[in-house]
């Protein structure tokens, strides 16, 4: 595999805030103040005190097919949030405490070179290591001095997954990380779909892959909002079987928390209709899921479909989930209920403001 | 050799402590001896259950590991609940006075520090060889040994439990059967026990981590994150770790030890003595923030005989070796032998006794400075007596400072 690094830096200063994907990438945006599922509790628990054979044992299992929670959430992404914790830790004294991350890790990926997840968890590691140089902000705020062992820990976890290729692609964590390393990197968006492919070859039901993927994708990142739908049709293709249009539903749920927001069928390609039936799919795959009906009914409100957010707010009753509301969550809850209550007929349901891509 | 004396008069019972001291005075009525033996042993048969044997509900524990763990427990309270009456009788009769009665608080602190310290025996003491090496195995590859949780009640016995559980199936019967072995043994005379180490587990991997941070050479063993972010990123010196973080510490240095080619056997005593569980360790700080109240000043580290030393009458000599910088002022003291005597512990080492005066011996002496005649180098060695004998302020303590040797 060419793991060529490409305009880098030109494309880095562009960007917006890094948040070094790995964080952000895990699916239905996981967020750390929230209450953990037991999987993700575990894999956290395993790797802060340093239980490689745990992690190994778990990882086998939840990468196995058909395995997802009740909310449609992969178990092997709860699992990879969990971890991820470990590694994206805001600490007093980074640099002793990343540089022990790193020593952990290969220790583990020496003792048992024939692992996927050894190899994947020390480039995590030293991407890990890497985002604790370039912090969470915007570029133009991070230091000037920050980019070189940014981008040395990056290259040196891009040339440890090449030269441990054979054993780390047999698991396609590896593949989450190779893209998000690329993206970080500026490599060429044909790389990464390759990328993306090759993962979801060794594991289909990765969905951590998509979300990877779609990050880079951005414009924050240099993509557009006609590449994005491109790859969003794409992706609800290939899950079809698996997810009915759940997968477009959760993607462009992600589109929306990670750029644009309650403008999302104003300024992407987003189409409501299509959504609105993954929420159905989602919803019959997962009967009761309180994560689900609660985003669905946000998005109805974001899409001004009136009728679908009355259905679902009902629905919700007193599982009331804010934190599937958007940014300002509280006063969402409270604007959506009284734009909904409201007897006009300005509820009609809103559709992208540009022309739909073609799959 | 330099010597000081140190004496004070005996002091009030503090802490969890108090509780023990208030049944000990309630059974200290003018009651039938035979009774009195009887309220005393079943406040320690009472104690030790409730402290030191249970297995939490809410962990998981493999269902026949926890019946056969709660079956060694209750068989170990059963046999104690018979010898206490006879350790009260046997401490009677050493303490008995004019009258033909001991004190009974002398009685209950007599009794309750035999009982630590055979908890401590009962910590430092190996198996046989197979659970010697199944101990090791575990404490070299599973890490989740260590989380039995800060309550202190499951640190003792649940720890063992818990690197049974780690253990292959095979081994796990035998290992039971060492843990019932290593029980009977309370009460009956001891094999000896290896010595202290010169340095215990956590002070070379403290010493190890303030090399880390200095960007010095990396030791075999990386250490795992939780243990990265609270040695190196927030700096806790290792008593303010949890007990949790203590264990895995000294885990680790297992884990680093044997890397680096050492002894297995003395890496096990070592790891055994830097888990032990010393009456200091269990009550010092308690204890010490009592004399800083009623110090009237909280921030002043006490330097008086220690209350809890006094409690249990323990007495002795600690040495001390020194450095000293050009002017004479001393920049660093280490304890290098304890001679300790406790009431109530005859004929084995005190050994959950034996760090009592040590911090106390430190601080005092990096403040006592020698006297500082010039061309003389202060003596590097010193040696204090801790004495229960008269009430003394601190600057008869200097008074009582001895002749010095070569």
């Amino acid at each position: 595999m060419n793991l060529r690094p490409l305009r880098a830096r030109l494309a880095r200063r562009l960007l917006l805030p890094a948040a070094l994907a790995l964080t952000t990438l895990t699916c239905s945006g996981a967020n750390t103040d929230a209450p953990l599922s037991p999987i993700a509790s575990a894999a956290k628990q395993a790797m802060w005190w340093g239980d490689f054979a745990a992690l190994e044992q778990h990882n086998a299992l939840y990468r196995q097919p058909g395995r997802s929670s009740a909310d449609g959430l992969s178990e092997l992404s709860q699992f990879r949030n969990g971890v991820a914790i470990v590694f994206d830790y805001k600490v007093k004294n980074p640099e002793s405490y990343m540089k022990e991350l790193d020593a952990i890790t290969l220790q583990w990926a020496r003792q048992h070179p024939a692992s996927g997840l050894a190899h994947a968890l020390h480039a995590r590691a030293l991407v890990a290591h890497a985002a604790s140089y370039r912090g969470g902000t915007y570029a133009k705020d991070v230091p000037p001095e920050a980019w070189a062992p940014y981008n040395d820990y990056l290259n040196q976890a891009a040339t440890y997954l090449k030269d441990h290729a054979d054993a780390a692609l047999t698991d396609s964590y590896t593949h989450t990380i190779l893209i998000n390393i690329g993206r970080s990197l500026g490599w060429e968006r044909k790389q990464l779909a390759a990328i993306l492919e090759a993962g979801l070859a060794r594991n289909p039901e990765d969905d951590g892959l998509y979300f990877a993927m779609l990050e880079a994708l951005l414009p924050k990142w240099g993509g557009d909002a006609r590449s994005l739908d491109a790859f969003i049709r794409k992706a609800a293709e290939q899950t079809r079987a698996r997810l009915g249009w759940g997968m477009y539903a959760r993607l462009y749920d992600t589109v929306a928390d990670g750029q644009y927001g309650t403008a999302l069928f104003e300024d992407s390609h987003a189409d409501w209709g299509k959504m609105k039936q993954g929420y159905e799919d989602l919803l019959a795959r997962h009967p009761g899921s309180h994560q689900r009906l609660n985003r669905y009914a946000f998005m109805a409100c974001v899409a001004r479909d009136k009728q679908a957010f009355l259905r679902v707010i009902e629905q919700i009753g007193a599982n009331l989930r804010t934190d599937e509301w958007g940014a300002n969550p509280e006063r969402a809850v409270e604007t959506c209920r009284r734009w909904a209550a409201q007897a006009d007929d300005a509820g009609s349901p809103r559709q992208s403001a540009k022309p739909a891509t073609t799959s | 050799m330099r010597r000081f004396g140190l004496r004070l008069g005996r002091l009030a019972c503090v802490g969890v402590l108090a509780g023990w001291m208030a049944s000990a005075a309630a059974a200290s009525a003018p009651v039938q001896p035979s009774e009195e033996e009887r309220g005393l042993a079943s406040e320690l048969d009472k104690h030790l259950a409730r402290i030191f044997f249970p297995l939490p509900k809410d962990i998981q524990l493999d269902p026949a590991l926890r019946a056969a763990g709660n079956k060694i427990a209750a068989e170990h309270l059963a046999r104690m609940k018979a010898q206490f009456p006879l350790w009260i009788q046997e401490e009677r009769r050493v303490q008995m006075g004019p009258d033909g009665k001991g004190k009974p608080r002398r009685l209950s602190y007599a009794a309750l520090a035999r009982m630590y310290n055979e908890l401590a025996f009962w910590q430092l003491e190996p198996g046989d060889d197979a659970y010697e090496q199944a101990t090791l195995a575990v404490l070299k590859a599973s890490p989740m040994v260590c989380r039995t949780g800060d309550d202190p009640r499951f640190a003792d016995f649940y720890g063992r439990i818990l690197r049974i559980q780690a253990m292959p199936a095979a081994q796990q019967q035998l290992a039971l059967a060492n843990e019932t072995r290593l029980l009977e043994r309370w009460g009956k005379p001891r094999a000896d026990i290896l010595p202290r180490p010169a340095l215990l587990p956590q002070e070379t991997a403290m010493a190890t981590a303030a090399q880390l941070q200095a960007g010095g050479a990396r030791p075999a063993v990386a250490l795992p994150p939780a243990l990265a972010w609270m040695v190196l990123s927030t700096r806790a010196p290792y008593d303010q770790l949890n007990r949790e973080a203590r264990c895995a510490l000294q885990q680790w240095s297992v884990q680093n030890s044997l890397a680096q080619g050492h002894d297995p056997a003395a890496v096990l005593h070592a790891f055994r003595y830097g888990m032990m569980e010393t009456v200091t360790t269990r009550f010092g700080a308690m204890f010490d923030k009592q004399e800083r109240e009623e110090s009237g000043d909280v921030t002043q580290e006490p330097t008086g005989y220690p209350k809890l030393a006094a409690q249990f009458e323990a007495t002795g000599k600690t040495k001390l070796r020194r450095r000293f910088d050009a002017a004479g002022k001393p920049t660093h003291a280490e304890v290098i032998e304890r001679k300790i005597d406790v009431r109530g512990i005859r004929g084995v080492r005190p050994l959950a006794f034996e760090d009592i005066f040590d911090a106390r011996a430190v601080r005092l002496g990096l403040q006592s400075a020698p006297a500082g005649k010039p061309g003389i180098k202060p003596d590097p060695v010193v040696e204090m007596v801790w004495s229960l004998d008269d009430a003394q302020t601190d600057s008869e303590k200097q008074a009582t400072s001895q002749g010095r040797k070569p």
